[in-house]
């Protein structure tokens, strides 16, 4: 059996070079395409009972 | 078959942390799919029964109209600032509170860029908090 270890889960994704879409996102912010998403997340957001454990407290509408 | 999740899923964001969340871009991939771009944790919550974690976030976007926004939103724009905080291209963050949500942290709405770990990209440094600060301060006062 190899004793070798597996590399560890970089976390932080130090040393790595991002891919030329993450350069690339200049559509701008619109309710419209937010809403899109909020839609798809409403049916997990809306049954959770949130906690919360960072920050200063819910801000969204 | 059930899907296993990403290892990234068991390590939530902090607050003020920026992460790879998806966005329906006007011209998506090739597949459909929507892209990836970067965005403001604002907070992060735990569902009190799953324990599953969910970030309230802030897009970004390159399209800065410093003019029109450079007074209500987060912008940063500073090379030296960019690569401390994780960033490729100068980003605005927008903080109009019907341009904010919350979304489960799980690879429906999160992901990594190819060839990384995490979703996770950097944080925002003191004196970027310390902006964001102010210029929340200043909506509150606005109404």
């Amino acid at each position: 059996m190899s004793t070798m270890k597996k590399p560890a889960l970089n976390l932080r994704n130090e040393e790595r070079r991002y891919p030329a879409a993450a350069y690339e996102y200049r559509d701008d912010v619109t309710p419209e395409a937010v809403d899109k998403v909020r839609q798809r997340a409403a049916p997990i957001v809306d049954k959770a009972k949130l906690k919360l454990v960072d920050g200063l407290g819910r801000y969204s509408a | 078959m059930v899907d296993t999740p990403p290892k990234w899923q068991a390590w939530p964001p902090a607050a003020y942390d920026i992460v790879a969340t998806y966005f329906p871009e006007r011209d998506p991939e090739p597949d459909g799919s929507p892209k990836l771009r970067p965005a403001l944790v604002l907070n992060v919550f735990v569902d009190e029964e799953s324990s599953l974690h969910f970030c309230e976030v802030a897009y970004g976007t390159t399209n800065l109209k410093f003019p029109q926004r450079g007074h209500l939103d987060l912008m940063i724009q500073n090379a030296a600032d960019m690569r401390d905080i994780g960033l490729h291209r100068a980003t605005r963050f927008d903080l109009d509170k019907e341009n904010v949500l919350i979304l489960p942290w799980t690879n429906e709405f999160f992901d990594c860029w190819d060839g990384m770990d995490t979703p996770y990209m950097g944080s925002l440094t003191e004196d970027y908090l310390k902006a964001l600060a102010w210029v929340l301060f200043k909506r509150e006062q606005q109404g």
